[in-house]
């Protein structure tokens, strides 16, 4: 479980940390034009005020206003897998990115988080190869589908 | 539009085939839980790259319009809502699935859609051509304002949290700063980099926000529940003293429907839920909640008669008013097309397409949905581990396949753990990205103004539509803030009354 009133005031620290980089930069260039109306940094300016008032707003209730005394939780899941999930997500994209075999890394990625989320097969011979034949079917479908009807190459 | 000539250019039966595909493909998508019509069009977008214009845009609109009924399936079936446009369908189309009826409210579904489906199509055939010679006399500081009430509409009818829903909004329009100034060329917020010249693409955050943080929740979520169909009597045919009962109900609907569609921001969504609530509230509908055929199709025909609606204004005016229809609006700009004022001029026989083939994707969806309803609602009995890896593929092609470059399957990676966050805080994920989606537009006809003002910003007020719309923008701020402000003063003299 996580507070929700602590990640919310991260969240909104980390807002106007974006916002103020938006808004310096905007400033920066609109204050040497003369014409400031035409300059295309006039809009930039106003949305990142607005997002630093909204923010500094948010802060507020959670420090001082209705979120005050607030100690509601929010829970994403399990916390624990989370950085498996993504760890499973990057090395894909890795092994993509690395060795440009899309098809190939698609279908050990696919292969190997279905082997992990299958977690009422105990037999892991069983799991794997289940997760093989799924993967396998499914990215051929995709290859034939994309790279050869739609001829887009991955 | 109704010639023989537009027709012969306009039919074949390989549009009409790619109509069907889309529909399936549509049903599917909306039936998925956590998808939706966006996810559906980035993941069907590839697949039109090399298509000719008419069948390409005809099959992604088929698709928009079959997710809209395809939602309703897993939530009378599973008591899931498919998508955020199912989410009232689930108050009275599962206690009927419950009570042993789940046919019969499949059936009143597809009905209530097809007849809201229809009625959005014919709006979209009929209301085009005079909306866009009214749209010839829009003055910039109008066209602005317009966009503004679609962004703020946001905050005033979704809104769980003002601040944060603002927050979402402009953040989003900060994003779509990134990339070239469209007035002077030159590079904003790149970080000195070549690749960030070119901006953010909406599909991004669509694949993002939406489909990776929805493999994400379900990687993580609890991999020992199997969703099970509570009752295989699932023949969609209905009587016909149901189909009167629910007639006037789905047609009332489909008309709010299309009045949402063209307000700019409003979507499926709001709308379903908007005219649900609304007709609880009448005396004749006391037993809502509790399986009433008009509480299904109420929903139902609103949220399919919004795509005919949400149409108008993005053809006419060149705003995307939804996510469904800002990533549709990336398939129009992968075809060389750009829509707005005068694209009915310079495009007649697509538009005029899109209208047609709209109605054969409601009828397409009334025959497939009839016959596939069951096949779609046992595929969802399909296990999350399954589910979640099959989406990240489709997704990691959707992000790659639109540019070719890798630095946006990263992003939409980063995006999907940002949304994963984003929308447990109350952020609202749909207004950041309509934020995203309206900024360059926004901005353009805000310069547009002031460059012909030379900086007097009177120009916002000068007009009597404007000075209405500005009004309606305030109020959209107004109201959530005095809701919210009664609710802290009534929380407040609880707690009072509590102590005491």
């Amino acid at each position: 479980m996580i507070n929700k009133k602590k990640a919310s005031i991260v969240s909104e620290l980390l807002i106007l940390v974006i916002a103020g980089y938006f808004l310096y930069n905007s400033l920066f260039v609109l204050k040497w034009q003369k014409q400031w109306y035409r300059s295309g940094s006039l809009f930039p300016a106003i949305i990142s005020v607005v997002v630093i008032g909204a923010a500094l707003a948010g802060l507020y209730q959670d420090l001082f206003g209705a979120n005050k005394g607030s100690k509601k939780t929010f829970s994403i899941g399990s916390l624990k897998r989370l950085p498996i999930i993504l760890g499973i997500m990057v090395l894909e994209l890795i092994v993509w990115q690395m060795l440009g075999y899309f098809y190939l890394s698609m279908f050990v990625g696919t292969a190997v988080m279905i082997a992990m989320m299958n977690v009422l097969e105990r037999n892991w011979t069983k799991r794997i190869g289940f997760a093989v034949v799924i993967s396998g079917v499914f990215i051929g479908f995709v290859y034939v589908l994309f790279d050869m009807i739609c001829q887009i190459s991955m | 539009m109704f010639s023989l000539e537009t027709l012969s250019a306009i039919f074949s039966w390989q549009t009409v085939l790619f109509v069907a595909v889309g529909v399936t493909f549509g049903l599917f998508v909306g039936a998925v839980p956590g998808l939706g019509a966006s996810v559906g069009l980035v993941l069907l977008l590839p697949v039109t790259y090399k298509m000719e214009t008419l069948p390409a845009i005809a099959m992604l609109i088929a698709l928009y319009m079959g997710c809209e009924y395809g939602g309703s399936i897993t939530s009378i079936t599973l008591g899931i809502p498919g998508s955020s446009a199912a989410i009232p369908t689930l108050y009275d189309g599962r206690p009927m699935a419950e009570n042993g009826e789940p046919g019969r409210a499949l059936g009143i579904s597809l009905t209530a859609s097809t007849i809201g489906g229809l009625i959005g199509a014919f709006s979209l055939m009929f209301l085009l051509v005079p909306l866009s010679n009214l749209a010839y006399k829009l003055t910039d500081p109008e066209i602005f304002m317009i966009c503004l009430l679609g962004l703020l509409s946001v905050v005033g009818f979704t809104s769980k949290s003002v601040p944060k829903t603002v927050m979402s909004i402009a953040f989003g329009m900060l994003f779509g700063q990134v990339g070239l100034d469209s007035f002077t060329g030159e590079p904003r917020f790149t970080l000195k980099t070549v690749a960030l010249q070119s901006g953010f693409k909406v599909t991004l955050f669509v694949i993002g926000l939406y489909a990776v943080s929805q493999v994400i929740s379900l990687s993580i979520g609890d991999l020992t529940e199997r969703r099970q169909i509570s009752n295989k009597k699932l023949n969609t045919h209905i009587s016909m003293a149901d189909f009167k009962r629910i007639l006037f109900t789905a047609l009332a609907g489909a008309s709010i429907g299309i009045v949402f569609g063209i307000i700019p921001g409003l979507g499926a969504a709001t709308a379903a839920m908007f005219v649900y609530t609304m007709f609880k509230r009448f005396k004749f509908n006391s037993n809502f909640g509790t399986g009433e055929p008009r509480g299904i199709a109420c929903c139902e025909a609103t949220n399919n008669a919004v795509v005919g609606g949400a149409l108008i204004p993005y053809l006419v005016l060149g705003i995307p008013g939804s996510n469904a229809i800002a990533t549709l609006s990336a398939g129009f700009t992968m075809h060389g097309l750009a829509t707005g004022v005068g694209f009915l001029n310079t495009n007649p026989t697509l538009v005029y397409g899109l209208s047609w083939f709209l109605l054969i994707a409601v009828i397409l969806m009334f025959v497939i949905g009839k016959y596939t309803t069951s096949l779609w609602a046992r595929f969802l009995v399909v296990p999350d581990y399954i589910l979640a890896p099959l989406i990240l593929t489709l997704s990691f092609i959707g992000a790659y396949g639109l540019r070719n470059l890798y630095w946006e399957v990263w992003a939409a990676l980063i995006f999907g753990v940002v949304g994963l966050f984003a929308s447990k805080l109350d952020y609202s994920t749909s207004g950041f990205t309509l934020g995203f989606i309206l900024s360059p537009l926004i901005e353009n006809y805000f310069r547009r103004s002031l460059i012909l003002s030379k900086g007097d910003f009177t120009i916002f007020v000068r007009s009597p539509f404007c000075i209405v719309m500005l009004i309606l923008n305030i109020l959209m701020i107004a109201l959530p803030v005095r809701s919210a402000i009664q609710k802290r003063r009534a929380a407040a003299s609880g707690n009072v009354e509590e102590k005491k």
